[in-house]
């Protein structure tokens, strides 16, 4: 195996170091981000090239240097190379978990969607006609309906229901773990003492 | 548009749904699209299982929503006339 690259090695107590105050207890009970529930894939900086493609993490060039999520080294919630893990990790806070530690959200709340997101992401990975979460969430944002059987002329049940379901995944992931910079196109009613009613269009492109 | 009591309000189309909390996400078959349905929206769709008087659909949320007959009168003209032009549902 290569040897982690050490020009990082200056701050390698930031590198272990769980996000301060009660986040870290959400990022070790959650691991979402790792997943890939989040997103499909996650930066290299230049130098962990090398050493991530020999550990075992499947790198791509694809819009500069990346490895693809799920992380391989996501064990039952837990990373296994938790002291060796690529930069990015640490540094990575979504946004659940700025709002638990800005104090928005209270951490028992911030369980509870937690869990509402794991049940969504079961559900939508259960729907899955493609062999990964990335392709569904590709096909949901990307293709189009009539593109999306071209072969059989309309789609079938299943993958109706894997559309529907990964943009559920979606629109609640959008609200309540991807950042500001994120795109969002699903913003739920503010409340601001009428009854405001909305039907907006949901995900990301075409659904 | 010009909406009376007496209006009667249909679904046009048939929706995939899933909850999403007491909101909705919905797939529209037909038009291809995915909708986001926020609770009272939820709650509109919900009662149009049946064709309903605008009246009726009124008095079924004003059981629901603690809101003045004059504030839910305009937000539900909106939301049917915003629900109508994505052709989810048919007033006449």
């Amino acid at each position: 195996m290569s040897d982690k690259p050490t020009a990082d090695a200056g701050d390698s107590v930031s590198r272990v170091s769980l996000p301060d105050g009660s986040g870290g207890v959400l990022c070790t009970n959650c691991g979402l981000c790792c997943s890939g529930a989040l997103h499909d894939r996650a930066s290299l900086r230049p130098d962990e090239v090398e050493w991530a493609a020999a550990i075992g993490l499947e790198v791509t060039l694809e819009e500069g240097p990346s490895f693809r999520l799920p992380c391989p080294k996501l064990v039952d919630r837990k990373c296994s190379i938790f002291h060796q893990r690529p930069k990015v990790c640490p540094a990575y806070r979504c946004r659940l978990l700025d709002d638990v530690d800005r104090g928005t959200v209270k951490l028992s709340d911030a369980f509870e969607l937690v869990a509402t997101a794991r049940h969504y992401l079961n559900e939508a990975t259960d729907a899955l006609t493609v062999p990964t979460l990335a392709q569904a969430r590709f096909r949901a944002r990307h293709l189009p309906m009539d593109k999306l059987a071209p072969d059989k002329g309309t789609p079938t049940s299943a993958e109706l229901t894997e559309r529907l379901l990964v943009t559920r995944l979606d629109v609640f992931l959008d609200r309540h773990f991807r950042g500001d910079g994120d795109m969002t196109m699903y913003k739920a009613a503010e409340a601001d003492g009428s009854v405001e009613m909305n039907v907006q269009e949901a995900g990301r492109g075409e659904c | 548009m010009v909406l009376t009591d007496e209006s009667i309000v249909a679904r046009a189309t048939e929706l995939m749904e899933a909850e999403l909390g007491d909101e909705l996400v919905a797939l529209d078959v037909e038009q291809g699209k995915c909708f986001g349905l926020n609770a009272p929206a939820a709650s509109v769709w919900r009662l149009l299982q049946e064709p309903r008087s605008l009246l009726a659909l009124r008095t079924s949320l004003q059981e629901e929503y603690a809101v003045s007959d004059q504030d839910l009168r305009a937000d539900l003209q909106f939301l049917l006339e915003e629900m109508n032009d994505k052709g989810l549902v048919s007033i006449r």
